[in-house]
């Protein structure tokens, strides 16, 4: 091997692309070439430098500049259609369930019938005015029962908080379930 | 360089939409893309414009991207086209073919300095010696030393063939090699 040659190893090797015969070769010719060690030395410091070199960082606001600029590509991609569709059918179910509510408790607590109800449509100030009995005598009942619950609870022989307001909660809840069970029509003049 | 298995995941999720994967790829390689794109133009804001080009330009063109590669080439090829199309842009000498074919004279320094060489761990020389070199050549040493891409990589990167990547990248080491001679590399 000549210089000429050793000069293409030597950056060959700095890049591992030679095979096991060209690299022995080359050591070979460097043992007895002061001139090509040197070039060699020169090319392993380059890269050791060149390796060295420190990365630069852009801006710290770099995302959040680029993803501003591909917003738009986000929106897009972030509301398929089907997500549009779904949206409108919970809301539509939400307001059913709501009519639901309202309308059954209409029927359960104050005795309406559906004949009745279907009339009252046409009288929106005479639905309101009986849904807002309903809600007012349902929350009052269910105060009673959260407060002697409470009452209740504050009797138990613990001073531990959580504990109490745990015991409370089922008595509510059981409470709660009695009243259910024994529901009765409110009589006209708007008290259970 | 070390082909990053999650990158094809998170270029999936991309293209479903999700903003944190594509945040996730920019924290990965941003400073890859940027210090690149610095060493070629020289200037911090153009810099800071084109490597922004180049994750926008990489987002609108993910379905492009084939996962057997390494997403950092890809990255760096649309990284190379932008800055390829901003010195077209700014009028700036870029390296012809012909220039490529004339020789660089080896400048080997006498044996009796061998010893007296010192080694570049001062970047600053290195640094002042790289930004004599032509852009491509700046950028080939970079690819290859730094960011440490296999001439396969680079041919990939740059959209050259494997033989011109060799042939530059010896041809930009023996005239950075000259540069730091000339700068007094050898005490």
């Amino acid at each position: 091997m000549d210089c000429h040659e050793a000069q293409d190893k030597i950056q060959a090797w700095l890049d591992n692309a030679l095979d096991a015969n060209e690299l022995a070769e080359t050591k070979e010719h460097l043992k007895s070439c002061p001139q090509c060690r040197l070039r060699h030395r020169m090319f392993l410091l380059l890269d050791q430098g060149l390796r060295n070199l420190p990365l630069d960082s852009p801006s710290p606001d770099f995302n959040k500049i680029v993803l501003e600029r591909l917003d738009m590509a986000f929106q897009a991609k972030k509301q398929p259609a089907w997500m549009g569709w779904s949206l409108a059918g919970g809301l539509s179910l939400l307001v059913t369930w709501l009519l639901a509510i309202g309308f059954g408790a209409l029927m359960v607590v104050k005795n309406v019938s559906w004949h009745q109800l279907l009339s009252w449509i046409r009288h929106p100030g005479i639905m309101l005015n009986n849904m807002e009995q309903v809600f007012l005598a349902l929350g009052l009942r269910l105060y009673n029962i959260f407060s002697f619950a409470a009452k209740v609870m504050a009797w138990l022989p613990t001073s531990h908080l959580l504990l109490q307001m745990l015991f409370s909660s089922l008595l509510a809840m059981a409470l709660i379930a009695l009243t259910l069970h024994f529901l009765k029509p409110i009589n006209d003049s708007g008290k259970l | 360089m070390p082909h990053n298995p999650d990158d094809a995941l998170l270029v999936s999720l991309c293209l479903k939409g999700e903003a944190w994967a594509f945040n996730r790829l920019m924290d990965r390689y941003k400073r890859q893309v940027f210090s690149l794109i610095l060493r070629m133009v020289k200037n911090r804001d153009d810099a800071e414009d084109l490597s922004q080009e180049t994750f926008i330009k990489a987002y609108r063109h993910l379905s492009a991207y084939d996962a057997k590669y390494p997403f950092i080439t890809w990255l760096f090829n649309i990284a190379h086209n932008c800055t390829i199309d901003f010195f077209r842009a700014h009028k700036t000498e870029l390296l012809s073919l012909d220039d490529e074919d004339s020789p660089v004279e080896d400048e080997c320094a006498d044996q009796k300095l061998l010893e007296s060489i010192d080694a570049l761990s001062d970047g600053p020389m290195i640094e002042k010696a790289l930004e004599t070199l032509p852009p491509q050549y700046r950028e080939i040493l970079i690819l290859r030393h730094q960011q440490e891409l296999s001439y396969q990589e680079i041919s990939q990167a740059l959209d050259l063939p494997e033989g011109t990547v060799k042939i530059r990248l010896f041809r930009a080491r023996n005239l950075l090699k000259n540069k730091l001679l000339d700068m007094g590399w050898v005490r």
